[in-house]
C-alpha cells in the first residue's frame, strides 16, 4: 500500500497519505485522510492474519479454513473490545481507541485518532515538576481505568504504548494506545503462543503463561496484571528507571517470581515505593486496583510527600542481564537496546518489537 | 461519561473528580421532584441543586437556570429530564426522568345503584392523569365526567382509567331487584256479563307485563286495560324482569246480564179514559220497576199493568240486575187524544158568478189532517178560502186525527154570464202598434192560474180581441209584453174600456219602441 492509494474502510473511503512503513512487530504503519471529511487519522496495516484469497497464499482447504477461522476471531476480538471502549471513550480523550477497523482484500486495517505528541524523552519527564509526572501518571491510570472498569486487559503497557501530550507549558498528559493485544480479563488467547507482550513489563503471571507453567490458567490473567506493568511504567516516568533487580535477573517479573522484592531510584518518594512494592506483588490479588491507586494519589495531595532528600551517592546500578532466568536473553538485549531512551515518536505506534511466541523455560 | 478538558481524561459519569488530575466535575448534589397534587396534568415541583458549576440548564424547554433553583414542569408522558452543568474544565449531564403518575380514580359515583328499569342512573367520576377514561359495556369516554346510563340487568360497571405508566379501575355493582307489583285491580270486582272493566296496575321494574287468565295470555303495557268478561274469572298478572318474576291475582265475579225481552202497550194512542194495558218480559233481573209519570211501581212479580189514559206519557220499565250491578230500562209512548171537531164552515156568498170567487172560512179542532172536497185541498185548522167555482158546488170540510172524523159541508151556486162574441178595434192610423202575439190573463182567484191567448193582429193594432174563456171575469189581468193593468171586468164592463186598456198600453209600447229606434240612429 503506498501514498495515494484508496482504502474503503466502514466510515468512508480513506487517502494514504504516505508509503506504509514498518515500525517493528507484526504491523505497518502511515497516516490516511477520510476523504469525507479530510481527518486525518493513524492508520496500522496488519501484517497478520492474513485473510485467506490471494491464490498464492491458499493451502488446503483445511489451511483455509484455519485461517479462516482464526481472521474471524481477530476480527471478532477487535469489533468485541473497540465496541466496548468507544461506549466509555471518544475522540479527544487519552485513550486512544480504534475509530475503524476494516478489511481490505486479505489484509486488516486499524484506523485510530492522530495524536500530536510531544516530543519529551522519559528522561526528561523524570525531571519535570513532580505534579506533572504524577499528571502523566495519573492519566496512565485513568485511561487504563476505563479498560478495566470494562474487564479489558490492555496486555501490552508500555512507554510505547503510552504518547505524552503537551497540553500547556505546564501540563502533560499520556494518551493510551495499541489495544492490539487486549483480551478480556481472564479470556487470554488459549493458545499462549499467540500472546504478545513485552517482557520488560511482563507480570509474573503473564511470564507463566507464556512459559506454561504448571499451575496457571488462562482465568489467572486479568487486569491486574496490567497494574504490574504499570508499576514498572510509574518508576520509569518518575525516575526514569525500571525497578532495580539484583543483577542475576534480567526482568522484574523473574526477581519477583524468585520471591524477592526490587528496589527503587532514589528519586522515588517513599509513598510511591510504597504504592509500586503492591503494584509489584506477585500475587495478583495483592496488588491495588486502579481505582485504589487513584485514592491513593488524591490522599497524597500534599507536595511534601514527594520530596525526596539529596540523591545519595547510588551504587552502580545492576542492569538486568540476558542470564537470568533461562530465557532467550539475547533477543530480548538487542530489542532493549533498540528501545532504550528512544523519545517518543509523535504521531506513530509503538516501534518496540513484540515478543511473540512461547517462551523456553 | 464526562471528559475533564484540562487534562482530557474520559470519566465515568459518577466519578465527581476527575481521574486523571483531580478536577471536580459539576455535580447535581441535589434533586428532588414532588408531585403537585392539585394539578389535572402531572406536574412536578423539580428541586436542584448544582455545585462546582457555572453554567446549568435544563433541557426539554427549560433552557438556561440557575446552580440551584426550582421551577414546575408539566409531563403527559415519562419524560427524560437532561440536567447540564458546566465549568471550566469539564461538562456533565445528569439524566432524570420524570415518570408519569399512574392515573387516579379519584371518584366514581352512581346516582343509585339499585336499577329501576327506565330510568337512567347517573353516573359521575373524577380522574386524575388519565389519557384514556373507559366504562366497561359503553366504550371511550375519555374527556367526560358523567354519563346517565339505562341499565337493564344487575351488572357491574367497570371504570378505568390508563395512561401508559399504568391503569386504575373502579367498579360499581348495581342490582335489578324482581319486579314489584305494587297494585293491580279492577274497577269492580263483579260485573255483568258482557260489561267492560276496567284492570289498573302499578308495577316497578317489570320489564315484561303478561296477563293470564283471559282466552289468550296477553303482553300488556301502560297502566291499564279494558276487558270484557262473559263469566267469573281469575286474572293473574305476572311481573318479569332479568331478575325474576312477580305475580298478582285478582278474581272478578260475573253476574247474568239483565234483559229485557220486550215492553208493550196495547195501543200507543188512546182516547181520553181508554183503558191501557202495558206488557213486558224480563229476564235476569233482581227486580223490574214500571215507571210512569212520577209514580215508581215495583212490578217484579208481574207482566203486565193496566191503566186508564188521562194524558200523553211515557211508560219505562227498569230492569235492575242482581246487586244493582247494572239497570236497564225500555220506555214505550202512550199518547192520549181527543177526539176531531169541524167546529163551523161558512161562506161570504153562497152564489156567485163565474169567475167571481166567493171566500169561505172554517174552524176545526183536534184535527191533524183538513181537507177541502172536492178540491182535496189541505186546510190549516183555522182559516179563509176564495173559491171560484164554475157551478154549483158543495165544498165540504173533512177533519181527522188518529181516532177519529168530523166533516161539515156548505153549497155555492154559481150564476151564468153574457157571452161576448166579438170586439173590433180601430185603432188611429197615425199610431203604430207594436207587434204583439200573446197576453195572458191570470184568473187569481184559482190556485193554479190559467191562461188563456188573445190574439192581436200582427204589427198594427189590436184589431180583434176575443175573450175566450171563461165567459165570467171579474178581474182580467192585460198584459202586453212587460206592461200590464189589471181592469175590472164584469157583466157591465164597457167594451170600450177594455178596448181603451188595451189601446193605452199599445201605444206606450209604441211609444217606448220608437224612442229605442231614434236612440240608436
Amino acid at each position: 500500500m503506498r501514498k495515494g492509494d484508496k482504502l474503503i474502510g466502514h466510515k468512508g473511503t480513506y487517502t494514504i497519505l504516505k508509503d506504509f512503513e514498518v515500525t517493528g512487530g507484526m504491523s505497518k504503519v502511515s497516516f490516511a485522510k477520510l476523504d469525507k471529511d479530510s481527518s486525518i487519522y493513524f492508520i496500522k496495516e496488519f501484517l497478520s492474519p492474513k485473510y485467506p484469497g490471494d491464490k498464492s497464499m491458499a493451502g488446503s482447504s483445511a489451511t483455509v479454513e484455519k485461517r479462516k477461522k482464526k481472521c474471524a476471531e481477530f476480527e471478532s476480538l477487535h469489533i468485541k473490545i473497540n465496541k466496548e471502549i468507544a461506549k466509555k471513550s471518544a475522540l479527544g480523550g487519552n485513550l486512544i481507541s480504534a475509530f475503524d477497523f476494516f478489511r481490505n482484500g486479505t489484509t486488516y486495517f486499524k484506523v485510530c485518532e492522530k495524536v500530536d505528541v510531544s516530543s519529551i524523552s522519559i528522561t526528561a519527564v523524570s525531571k519535570l515538576p513532580f505534579h506533572q509526572r504524577l499528571l502523566i501518571i495519573r492519566t496512565i491510570v485513568s485511561s487504563l481505568k476505563i479498560l478495566h472498569d470494562l474487564e479489558i486487559v490492555h496486555g501490552d503497557l508500555k512507554q510505547d504504548n503510552i504518547l505524552i501530550k503537551k497540553i500547556t507549558d505546564e501540563m502533560y498528559v499520556a494518551k493510551l494506545i495499541d489495544f492490539d493485544n487486549s483480551y478480556f480479563s481472564s479470556k487470554p488467547p488459549a493458545n499462549s503462543e499467540e500472546v504478545v507482550g513485552t517482557q520488560e513489563y511482563y507480570s509474573p503471571e503473564l511470564a507463566k503463561y507464556i512459559i506454561g507453567a504448571d499451575g496457571i490458567k488462562s482465568k489467572d490473567l486479568t487486569t491486574q496484571s496490567d497494574v504490574f506493568a504499570l508499576g514498572i511504567l510509574f518508576s520509569e516516568y518518575w525516575s526514569a528507571e525500571k525497578p532495580i533487580t539484583e543483577k542475576k535477573y534480567r526482568y522484574v517479573w523473574q526477581q519477583i517470581l524468585d520471591g524477592k522484592k526490587v528496589t527503587y531510584s532514589s528519586k522515588i518518594p517513599k509513598v510511591l515505593q510504597d504504592l509500586l512494592d503492591r503494584m509489584l506483588s506477585i500475587n495478583a490479588k495483592d496488588r491495588p486496583d486502579l481505582s485504589t491507586i487513584i485514592s491513593i494519589f488524591r490522599s497524597h495531595e500534599d507536595e511534601k510527600v514527594y520530596e525526596v532528600g539529596e540523591p545519595k551517592k547510588e551504587a552502580k546500578k545492576e542492569t538486568p542481564t540476558h542470564t537470568g532466568g533461562g530465557l532467550k536473553g539475547k533477543l530480548f538485549d538487542k530489542l532493549k537496546e533498540v528501545k532504550k531512551e528512544e523519545p517518543v515518536k509523535p504521531k506513530e505506534e509503538p516501534s518496540t518489537p513484540k515478543l511473540k511466541g512461547k517462551l523456553i523455560k | 461519561m464526562w471528559r475533564c478538558t484540562r487534562c482530557e481524561t474520559d470519566n465515568a459519569d459518577a466519578d465527581i473528580l476527575c481521574n486523571g488530575c483531580d478536577w471536580h466535575s459539576p455535580n447535581l448534589v441535589t434533586f428532588e421532584t414532588t408531585l403537585i397534587e392539585d394539578k389535572e396534568i402531572p406536574t412536578y415541583l423539580l428541586k436542584w441543586n448544582f455545585t462546582h458549576t457555572t453554567i446549568a440548564s435544563i433541557d426539554n424547554g427549560i433552557g438556561e437556570v440557575s446552580a440551584s433553583g426550582e421551577t414546575k414542569f408539566s409531563i403527559r408522558e415519562k419524560t427524560k429530564l437532561v440536567f447540564s452543568g458546566e465549568n471550566e474544565h469539564a461538562k456533565k449531564e445528569f439524566s432524570k426522568v420524570l415518570l408519569l403518575p399512574a392515573p387516579i380514580i379519584e371518584t366514581f359515583t352512581a346516582s343509585e345503584i339499585e336499577i329501576r328499569l327506565g330510568k337512567p342512573i347517573a353516573l359521575s367520576w373524577l380522574t386524575k392523569y388519565a389519557d384514556k377514561v373507559l366504562l366497561s359495556d359503553f366504550g371511550d369516554l375519555t374527556g367526560s365526567t358523567n354519563k346517565d346510563v339505562l341499565l337493564r340487568k344487575s351488572s357491574s360497571l367497570v371504570l378505568t382509567a390508563e395512561n401508559p405508566s399504568g391503569k386504575q379501575e373502579k367498579v360499581i355493582a348495581f342490582t335489578l331487584p324482581v319486579p314489584v307489583i305494587a297494585d293491580f285491580s279492577s274497577d269492580c270486582r263483579k260485573i255483568v256479563a258482557g260489561d267492560e272493566i276496567v284492570l289498573s296496575w302499578k308495577t316497578s321494574n317489570a320489564e315484561k307485563l303478561s296477563l293470564i287468565g283471559l282466552e289468550k295470555d296477553k303482553i300488556i303495557s301502560g297502566e291499564n286495560k279494558k276487558i270484557i268478561l262473559h263469566k267469573a274469572t281469575t286474572l293473574h298478572l305476572k311481573a318479569i324482569n332479568e331478575s325474576g318474576t312477580t305475580e298478582k291475582q285478582l278474581s272478578i265475579d260475573v253476574v247474568p246480564k239483565p234483559e229485557i225481552k220486550f215492553l208493550k202497550l196495547n195501543r200507543a194512542i188512546a182516547l181520553l179514559n181508554n183503558e191501557i194495558e202495558v206488557s213486558w218480559e224480563a229476564v235476569n233481573f233482581a227486580k223490574l220497576f214500571l215507571l210512569m209519570d212520577e209514580d215508581v211501581l215495583e212490578v217484579s212479580d208481574k207482566t203486565s199493568f193496566k191503566f186508564e189514559a188521562d194524558k200523553s206519557k211515557e211508560i219505562k220499565l227498569v230492569c235492575e240486575s242482581i246487586e244493582k250491578l247494572k239497570t236497564i230500562s225500555q220506555t214505550v209512548s202512550l199518547r192520549v187524544i181527543e177526539k176531531v171537531s169541524v167546529n163551523f164552515i161558512n161562506a161570504s156568498s153562497l152564489y156567485t158568478i163565474q169567475s167571481k170567487p166567493v171566500l169561505l172560512s172554517w174552524g176545526v179542532s183536534n184535527a191533524t189532517e183538513i181537507n177541502l172536497l172536492p178540491s182535496k185541498k189541505k186546510l190549516e185548522a183555522d182559516g179563509t178560502l176564495s173559491i171560484l167555482p164554475s157551478t154549483k158546488t158543495v165544498y165540504v170540510i173533512e177533519a181527522k186525527n188518529e181516532l177519529t172524523t168530523d166533516r161539515k159541508e156548505i153549497e155555492i151556486d154559481v150564476l151564468p154570464l153574457p157571452t161576448i162574441s166579438n170586439i173590433h178595434l180601430v185603432t188611429p192610423p197615425k199610431i203604430k202598434l207594436p207587434t204583439f202575439y200573446e197576453s195572458r190573463v191570470k184568473y187569481p182567484i184559482t190556485e193554479k192560474p190559467k191562461y188563456k191567448f188573445i190574439e192581436l193582429v200582427k204589427n198594427c193594432f189590436v184589431r180583434k180581441f176575443t175573450i175566450k174563456e171563461p165567459k165570467t171575469l171579474k178581474t182580467t189581468f192585460i198584459s202586453f209584453n212587460q206592461h200590464s193593468e189589471y181592469i175590472q171586468i164584469n157583466r157591465e164592463t164597457s167594451l170600450m174600456k177594455i178596448v181603451s186598456s188595451i189601446k193605452s198600453l199599445a201605444e206606450i209600447e209604441s211609444n217606448i219602441n220608437h224612442f229605442k229606434k231614434e236612440k240608436t240612429k
